[in-house]
Order: C-alpha cells, then sequence, then structure tokens
C-alpha cells in the first residue's frame, strides 16, 4: 500500500528529501488525501469547539463559495496577528525581533488585493527552502522551553498564511510548492514533538487543500 | 566553435548527451568524467523503476537514449579519450588541470545538479555550456521543467554560457517544447532527451552562426525549488491530458 511519507519522516532532517520523487500516479494522491484527513482529524478533536471548520466539510472544498473563503482568510489572518501579538516578547534577540516584524507587516499589508512575490517573500520562501526555518540558528543557542523553536513555527506558519492569498498566475504554483512544504514539516512536528499552534496548522491545511483543488479545477483534473 | 570537450557526471542526461552527439556526429574531442564511486565502467541501471525502462531506446527529436549503455561504453565505441576524476564535484582542482591543459574553447557542462562554477575553472577562459530545462529567466532554480508545464503547458529549455551565479549566464539560444511522450518518464527519460537534442541545435548555431548572445534581465526572473510530489503528480497528470494520454 503507498504511504504518504512527507510528514511521516523530518524534512529538516535529509538534504534532499523531496529530490527525485516517484511517480506513483493517483494512490500516492490518495495516501497524501488520506494522511491530510487523518491529521485534520486529529486537530478537530483537539481543538474541539474552537475549530474554525468542520472536519467532515474539510475534503468537500468545492461547498465553499468564494465568499465563504474570503471570509476564512481574514479570520486566518486576524488569528495570526493576534499569535504574533502576544508572541513578540522582548527576550528575543534583534535579528529574530525583525524577522517577526517583517512577518507581520506582509500579513498586514498583503490584504486585500493579488499576492506578488516582493523580493522581500521570495526571500523568504528562500530561506525556508534551505533551513526549514526562518529564525537564524546558533549552534549555542540554548532553548529549553522551545521557545524560539514556537516562534520559528509561527513564522513559518505567516509565510504559509501570505502565501494563501489568492497570488498572481505565475505565482500560484511556486506559493503551493511551499505551503504543501510547510505543512508537511509542522505535521511531521504536531506528530512528533512539542508543537504549539493548532489552530494555524488547521487554518494552513485547509488553505493548502483550497489551492490545490482551485489549481486542478482550473485545469479540468477535478 | 571548432571542437569542444565535455565534463560529465554519470547520469542519464549526461549518456544522452554523448549518445545524441553520436548519433548526430558531433563528438567532444575529450571529456572528464566525475564520479565518486571509482569504476565508472561497472555502472549499470540502479532500481527496478530504471531497469524497467533499461531495454528500450528512447528518442525524441535527434536525441536518443539506452539507459543501459553507460557513458564509458559510447566513449570506447567510438574512440573518444576521456579520463575519470573519483569525485563528484566540477570545482576539483584534478578537472581544473585537465581543462586547463586543453586547448578546447568550449566545454560541455552536465554535473550533478546544485554545483556552482568557482573562479578558478571559470578563470581557465574557456565558454561553459550548460543546457537548462526551462525558459531563462522565467525559469531559475530546480525541476522547473514540472513549472513550466504547470504554467505553460508545454516545457521550455534554455542553452547558457555559465557563470559564477544560479541559472545567471548569458543565453545561447531558447525553445519551447510541446509535450508529446509520456510524461510519466519524464526524469529518467525525456528531461535527458529533451535537454540533449536541445544541446545539439546549439552545438549546430554555435558551429554555423555568429550567435549574439543575450543577457538575461533579474526584474524578470523567478527562482524556482524542488517541487513537492503532490505538486509532481498535479503537472504530470496535466501533462498527461495534454499530450492525450489520460
Amino acid at each position: 500500500m503507498t504511504e504518504y511519507r512527507y510528514s511521516r519522516q523530518d524534512p529538516a532532517a535529509f538534504r534532499e528529501f523531496y529530490m527525485y520523487s516517484p511517480y506513483e500516479g493517483e494512490k500516492f494522491i490518495n495516501a497524501y488525501e488520506n494522511d491530510r484527513n487523518n491529521v485534520c482529524f486529529a486537530l478537530d478533536t483537539l481543538l474541539g469547539k474552537t475549530s474554525p471548520i468542520r472536519h467532515e466539510d474539510f475534503f468537500s472544498i468545492d461547498k465553499y463559495g468564494l465568499s465563504d473563503v474570503t471570509a476564512m482568510l481574514q479570520d486566518y489572518i486576524m488569528v495570526m496577528k493576534s499569535n504574533f501579538e502576544t508572541n513578540i516578547v522582548s527576550s528575543l534577540c534583534q535579528t529574530h525581533k525583525k524577522t517577526v516584524l517583517s512577518l507581520y507587516n506582509l500579513l498586514s499589508e498583503s490584504q486585500g488585493s493579488e499576492l506578488k512575490l516582493s523580493p522581500s517573500i521570495n526571500n523568504y520562501i528562500g530561506t525556508f527552502e534551505r533551513q526549514k526555518g526562518l529564525l537564524v540558528k546558533k549552534m549555542d543557542c540554548i532553548d529549553p522551553d522551545h521557545k524560539i523553536q514556537t516562534i520559528d513555527d509561527l513564522c513559518i506558519l505567516a509565510l504559509s498564511c501570505v502565501l494563501s492569498q489568492p497570488s498572481e498566475r505565475r505565482c500560484r504554483y511556486k506559493s503551493i510548492n511551499t505551503v504543501l512544504k510547510i505543512n508537511d514539516l509542522l505535521i511531521f512536528r504536531f506528530r512528533n514533538c512539542e508543537f504549539r499552534h493548532p489552530l494555524l496548522l488547521y487554518y494552513s491545511i485547509f488553505f493548502e487543500r483550497f489551492m490545490l483543488f482551485s489549481v486542478q479545477k482550473l485545469m479540468s483534473l477535478k | 566553435m571548432r571542437s569542444f570537450i565535455a565534463i560529465l557526471a554519470i547520469t542519464k542526461r549526461s549518456q544522452a548527451y554523448i549518445q545524441s552527439l553520436f548519433k548526430s556526429k558531433m563528438l567532444p574531442s575529450y571529456v572528464v568524467i566525475l564520479d565518486e564511486r571509482s569504476d565508472a565502467s561497472k555502472i549499470r541501471p540502479e532500481n527496478k523503476e530504471i531497469q524497467k525502462l533499461a531495454n528500450t531506446e528512447y528518442n525524441f527529436g535527434q536525441a536518443c537514449l539506452h539507459i543501459q549503455e553507460p557513458i564509458v561504453e559510447t566513449l570506447n565505441a567510438v574512440g573518444v579519450p576521456f579520463d575519470i576524476i573519483a569525485e563528484p564535484n566540477i570545482n576539483s582542482p584534478k578537472v581544473v588541470d585537465l581543462i586547463n591543459a586543453r586547448d578546447e574553447s568550449h566545454v560541455i557542462v552536465s554535473v550533478y545538479g546544485g554545483q556552482i562554477l568557482k573562479k578558478e575553472i571559470l578563470s581557465c577562459g574557456k565558454f561553459f555550456i550548460h543546457v537548462h530545462p526551462g525558459l531563462l529567466p522565467n525559469y531559475r532554480g530546480s525541476t522547473t521543467v514540472y513549472y513550466s508545464i504547470l504554467n505553460e503547458g508545454s516545457i521550455g529549455v534554455t542553452s547558457i554560457l555559465l557563470d559564477d551565479g544560479i541559472d545567471t549566464g548569458q543565453v545561447i539560444y531558447k525553445h519551447s517544447y510541446k509535450l508529446n511522450f509520456d510524461l510519466r518518464l519524464i526524469d529518467h527519460v525525456f528531461d535527458p532527451l529533451i535537454r540533449a537534442n536541445h544541446l545539439i541545435e546549439t552545438i549546430r548555431m554555435l558551429k554555423l552562426k555568429n550567435i549574439a548572445l543575450e543577457q538575461q534581465s533579474d526584474s524578470d526572473s523567478q527562482t524556482y525549488y524542488v517541487i513537492h510530489p503532490v505538486l509532481k503528480h498535479v503537472a504530470i497528470k496535466k501533462g498527461m491530458q495534454i499530450c492525450g494520454l489520460e
């Protein structure tokens, strides 16, 4: 049976994690959908009444009209910004604080207009692709209560949130590509490590599904 | 360009290059083979997926690929001299020495992904030709062949003169190819073949004409990263639909 392994192994531990992935046809897509479905069920159970999306609706994306999705994206951005506001703590070093504030500004700026991949967003995509995190990791940095890791996860989710906005045609696939990888990484962390942003991950996976559904519909593949 | 040499890693792209160059009677006068394993002549198809493809000869335009025929076997059969360097990096001092000792002005490069030419090799005074699977500057980076299918419904290929950046060199020739093959075989068969076909066109142009090289504009550039397997499946499905194979 085909297994979706990309959220079961740590993407940060392998240098060429996604390189030379084999073509496995429809069964691979089914395995991916089952895997996402399972994690959404677990997140939904964990979130209980605070869950923003009913789990059973998760894979019936076509039920969602444009106005529903726009409203949900606004909620997503609002929750993300509120998380940032409580996490911009004085203990962060200047470099980390700069990254956090810059992402916060990107969230504020990009609402309402079609997303363009600005040099700043492109830089964050590149950094995430290379180091699977957005905060500079120092070898001597002691992080016993996972504070920096938690804020790094939040930064990654903020990037996913920025990329989830409706985007220009030519940057659509680049955005989806990074959102898929962000979710693989954070699902792995949700399953195996201390992970503190289940609500944001739930939103992030919803928008991944929505973006994928939209492009497949556009290509008449759905 | 009168004659040229080649630096080839042990890959299917290199096999397609050398077999196709032979078929088109455009052989290099010398080859450096980069191989971290010590005996390149023993290399055979490595896994089941590739073994299934091994007994067929594939063609695309002027290019051909027989996966079961190692590079060394082709070179021996056609009498092209070569050296094997037991490491994968094109910037190795041994490679630089071998290249420096040659008179040819142009070098065809087919090495492992992600390598950038350093100043030592660039200062040999040669033109290093690379065939990139994407239209430049719009598709820089990795696995751009899939992004090109998704965005354009075709595959763009660009030959460039390598510089010290990633896919930033001057453009020799670019062209878009229609999808008229089995997209499921793109990684192992058709990406190498399309690039080999483009290489032959590039060499032909360099031999016949005075080519005006084109500087890339950074403002039009977009860098892509390794495609996610889900998106890769979507691209292949779209490609198969375009070809009428699905």
